[in-house]
């Protein structure tokens, strides 16, 4: 063997370590970056080729790979429990959100307008001729339905930000998607570009969080990316995702095809965006709903009461609150209708037909209308007797006065109810405290008819609750759906920070452990100058000994 | 385990976000004051602080409404107490009147207090809180006594106020209670004069009251062969003539045809020119409905002088039966008739669906009548009539017992407020109790809790200043 081999094992060891450091300072340099996954070299001996009687002796060292120290497994359930922890962080932001609008922790609560709405009355109760309590009545009145409209709002708010975040998150997929399958070329044309597969590995977490998919890696390196069995990314082509609203204002999600648009809603099972249409399209509705059956039924009892009252100026049969429905047509004796559920139906168009013994129910807004059987109730009551009916159907209760034969009519409870709850009466002589005329029958003093409105905070009137009742179950409900939200999200946040540690074990960078390394590198590097420098020292006594 | 720098650094960061979020929310919660910051706190007792609210407002209001309704019910007490004095005044005044000694012209002077002593009482019934009329119902807009004739004007209705969740108390007493008539709604045209004088006389006047002998009147006694049941029938076989004589007047003869009933004999007498100037009848169920029992009353015209009654009968019927009935003449001591004392409790007619009931039970001399009873006692004093105004004195002290019963009512109303005050007091304090258990925080608690986490917090940042303050690149030279 050649004397100037000892300067190829140097040169050997020089490179060789110099690329090490690279690795290590690449190492310390991305200590911080989210996703990273730390290398490390695997060196080899280069073997010489040739047999000498002492033995082999080999040519050097060598960089036989860089390895990504990376964990498919944990790296795969890291991303399952981040995309979980994404839904929950969602929801439970989304709830938090709610529990503002209904926060009735605080001094400003809602049911403190309703109390003092029904406190007005009581009020009134005590002077019932009084305009300043009358005045007092209509602005706590106002106040009330001011309130409602507002905690609407601010539920239809939500709903908009909603879809407009969901906009967002779909384009951010699609944004993901077009870099993974970018990435996914790349890798194919350059399959040792560690880097890359961390920033595409780093790209499907992302996209993983907003939404859960599946993928699988090809023989060729490339990822397919799969929504719920439908390909996103598959064969180097992209599919990207839309969201628009449906005809119920829900979400509805999109996935071109080649063979064109597909709805993608229910492929969504997991992550931000799952959480997102949970919240949109079924968590908010039903307080939507709840609030407007809230309204629908406080209107009616306090109405129904307050047409058979008289004001000051002996007005009798006004409503003291707008009413909620539309009759489209026909002009029935409404003593009451008030809602004891909220449904898909609730807001459809009735028909209803009397013919003298039957009664017949149709629903409009179905095609072809539906015939409903309406549940049918009648007594008598007073002096003299009127004849009620009550009819029951679709959880909607309607109390009809004296109903002739050939009755016919169509009404429509109003959708967004509550944002029409609002106050009927102008004139505060018009409210109604008294049950008998107090210009010709009773007096000024009547308040006969306050008090049975006050009495209504003590009555079943909303759902077979009193009214606070119900409105402070909506406020508990969310309460604790808000609070189990907090306990999922913190248990998913440990979990993920459990899975983030063994992956760190694995995959993270300690600056200690690069610090040894470093040094044992620069050492290593060291030894090998010197190895070229005693060849050289070698070489030189050998010139100076042929001198 | 290999822990790495950045995820020793991350869960550090983490952790004194977590201590910083706690301490964020103990300090929340001192600086409001309230354990539960938001539903999902504690969505349990969200429910329960929401229900206790709401239950303190209404306690709120309440209080608010039984202070209304005490100082409404103290107003009506304190009149009520004004009357009672005045008609003690009025009282002392009759005693006073009473008595031998006095002249004409005294008793004319002290008419004139017991005048004054009528306007005052007005004044008192016509007493005004805060814009309302406390003795009247409904209409509590206009004076329930018209301060002319002193007629109740107003309605009967109790105004109610809610001062529990299950309690209701009136704030108002309308003064038909001890003031005035009960008008007949039936019958409007009876309108009765409140002011109206003992002997005024009513023969002509279309309106004048259907009002029997406020004193007393004649009543007839029941036949020997038992009660007549129906008035229609015979009551007389014979007929005969009845001669009417009032005190010192000219007598009046009155001719009863054979087979007269009840009726007729009445009709005859009123509808008689001459007779009806003195005496007026009725006929009256004196039993009650389920077994009737008729008889004849006449009394007076003017009212008041039953007792001056003459009346001699001839006829042909057997004694004891028919026409025989009616005699009354204390000086013959032919008496088949009764003089029926009408104050002491004493009614003619028992059955309320009577036609007759109001005009006999109800006359201006009943307990309920304050102002007739002071009207009766002046109009006496000016007539210098002191039989009159001794039995005044009778009237008075029933009609005091009435104001006494009423001031009972009043006072049970005051009552029922305030233990009702007290009732709602506890109710608040232990719904405050509740509240604040569910909703306050407790400062001593959240204090220590600041302080532990305050001291985690510090040991973190120490420990994390330490720990980073040198790695091994500081030790390699």
């Amino acid at each position: 063997m050649a004397l100037t081999a000892l300067f190829d094992i140097g040169k050997s060891g020089i490179l060789t370590y110099q690329k090490a450091l690279e690795v290590v300072s690449h190492n310390v340099a991305n200590a911080a970056t989210e996703g990273y996954t730390r290398q490390d070299l695997v060196f080899q001996n280069i073997p010489s080729g040739v047999l000498s009687y002492a033995g082999v002796t080999g040519r050097g060292v060598n960089i036989k790979e860089i390895r990504r120290m990376y964990d498919s497994f944990i790296e795969l359930q890291l991303k399952n429990e981040s995309s979980r922890l994404g839904y929950w962080d969602v929801f439970q932001s989304g709830m938090l959100r709610l529990e503002n609008i209904f926060n009735d922790a605080s001094d400003i609560a809602l049911s403190n307008a309703i109390n003092d709405f029904f406190n007005a009355w009581q009020e009134l109760s005590q002077n019932p001729s009084g305009i300043a309590e009358r005045n007092l009545l209509l602005d706590k009145a106002e106040y009330l339905t001011q309130r409602f409209s507002l905690s609407y709002r601010a539920l239809l708010d939500e709903r908009y930000e909603i879809y407009k975040d969901s906009q967002n998150f779909v384009n951010q997929i699609n944004q993901y998607l077009d870099q993974i399958n970018e990435l996914n070329e790349k890798i194919v044309a350059n399959p040792g570009a560690l880097d890359a597969k961390d920033q595409r590995e780093n790209i499907v977490k992302q996209l993983n969080d907003i939404v859960n998919i599946t993928y699988f890696e090809d023989n060729a390196g490339r990822y397919s990316i799969l929504l719920n069995g439908m390909p996103l990314v598959d064969g180097g082509r992209v599919y990207h995702m839309n969201v628009r609203l449906d005809g119920n204002q829900n979400l509805q999600f999109l996935l071109e095809t080649v063979s064109g648009d597909i709805d993608a809603t229910r492929l969504i099972q997991g992550g931000k965006l799952k959480a997102e249409i949970d919240l949109r399209d079924t968590i908010i509705p039903e307080y939507m709903n709840k609030l407007n059956m809230f309204v629908f039924d406080l209107t009616d009892a306090v109405n129904r009461l307050h047409r058979q009252g008289y004001g000051l100026d002996g007005s009798t049969d006004n409503n003291f609150f707008n009413q909620l429905y539309d009759l489209i047509s026909g002009t029935p004796d409404i003593t009451s209708l008030n809602i004891s559920g909220t449904n898909v139906n609730t807001y459809h168009r009735y028909q209803i037909q009397f013919d003298g013994t039957n009664w017949t129910v149709t629903d409009l807004s179905t095609t072809p209308p539906t015939s409903i059987t309406p549940v049918v109730t009648s007594w008598t009551d007073g002096t003299p007797p009127v004849n009620y009916y009550q009819l029951t159907f679709n959880d909607i209760n309607i109390i009809l006065r004296n109903p002739s034969a050939g009755l016919d009519f169509t009404f429509q409870i109003k959708p967004n109810t509550a944002l029409y709850f609002d106050v009927a009466i102008t004139d505060t002589n018009k409210i109604a405290a008294a049950s008998e005329n107090p210009l010709t029958v009773s007096g000024p003093m009547d308040n006969r008819n306050a008090r049975a409105i006050y009495g209504l905070l003590d009555s079943a009137i909303v759902g077979n609750a009193k009214p606070i009742d119900f409105y402070r179950s909506i406020v508990s409900e969310i309460g604790v759906y808000s609070s189990s939200a907090k306990i999922q999200k913190n248990f998913q946040e440990a979990l993920v920070q459990d899975i983030e540690k063994r992956r760190q074990d694995i995959s993270g960078v300690s600056l200690d452990e690069e610090a040894v390394n470093l040094i044992k590198y620069q050492k290593m590097y060291e030894a090998s100058a010197r190895v070229i420098r005693v060849a050289d020292e070698i070489l030189s006594t050998l010139i100076e000994m042929v001198r | 385990m290999k822990v790495t720098t950045g995820f020793f650094y991350r869960t550090f960061l983490s952790d004194i976000n977590k201590q910083i979020e706690e301490m964020f929310k103990a300090q929340r919660q001192l600086a409001t004051g309230k354990r539960v910051l938001s539903p999902s706190d504690d969505p349990v007792a969200i429910s329960r602080i929401a229900k206790y609210k709401s239950e303190i407002s209404a306690l709120d209001e309440y209080k608010r409404v039984m202070d209304t309704a005490k100082i409404y019910n103290s107003a009506t007490e304190k009149a009520i107490d004004d009357l009672k004095r005045m008609l003690i005044k009025a009282k002392q005044y009759a005693v006073q009147g009473s008595t031998d000694t006095l002249s004409p012209t005294d008793r004319l002077a002290i008419a004139r207090e017991i005048d004054t002593l009528i306007q005052r009482s007005i004044d008192t019934a016509n007493t005004k809180v805060s814009g309302r009329y406390i003795f009247a119902g409904f209409k509590a807009d206009t004076a329930p006594v018209n301060a002319q004739n002193g007629l109740y004007q107003s309605d009967t209705n109790l105004q109610y106020l809610d001062i529990s969740f299950f309690l209701d108390v009136a704030v108002n007493l309308p003064a038909t209670e001890f003031f005035t008539y009960t008008v007949d709604s039936a019958d409007p045209n009876r309108n009765l004069k409140v002011l109206t004088p003992y002997n005024y006389n009513f023969t002509g006047d279309v309106n004048a009251p259907y009002d029997a002998d406020p004193l007393g009147a004649l009543l007839m006694r029941q036949p020997s062969g038992g009660a007549i049941t129906d008035p229609t029938l015979a009551f007389t076989t014979n007929g005969g003539t009845l001669t009417i004589r009032l005190s010192d007047k000219q007598a009046v003869t009155v001719n009863i045809s054979a087979n007269s009933s009840l009726n007729d004999i009445r009709d005859t007498i009123n509808n008689d020119p001459q007779a009806s100037q003195y005496v007026k009848a009725w006929v009256v169920n004196y039993g009650t409905s389920s077994s009737p029992d008729y008889r004849i009353v006449i009394g007076s015209v003017p009212n008041g002088k039953s007792d001056m009654i003459r009346i001699d009968v001839t006829t042909t019927d057997a004694v004891g039966t028919g026409l025989n009935l009616l005699s009354y003449n204390p000086e013959t001591g032919n008496l088949s008739m009764s003089f029926q004392e009408n104050i002491n409790g004493y009614n003619y007619i028992t059955d309320p669906t009577d036609p007759n009931y109001y005009s006999f039970n109800n006359n201006y001399l009943n307990e309920n009548y304050y102002l007739r009873a002071l009207h009766f006692l002046k109009v006496a004093l000016e007539n210098n009539d002191q039989g009159r105004i001794q039995k005044a004195v009778d009237y008075i002290d029933k009609i005091a017992d009435k104001l006494f019963k009423q001031q009972s009512i009043i006072g049970a109303r005051l009552n029922k407020i305030e233990t009702i005050t007290d009732y709602n007091l506890e109710i608040e304090t232990n719904t405050k109790v509740a509240l604040s258990n569910d909703q306050d925080a407790d400062a001593i608690k959240v204090i220590s809790e600041l302080n532990r986490r305050m001291s985690v917090l510090q040991a973190l940042r120490t420990t994390l200043t330490d720990f980073f303050r040198s790695n091994l690149f500081d030790f390699l030279r």
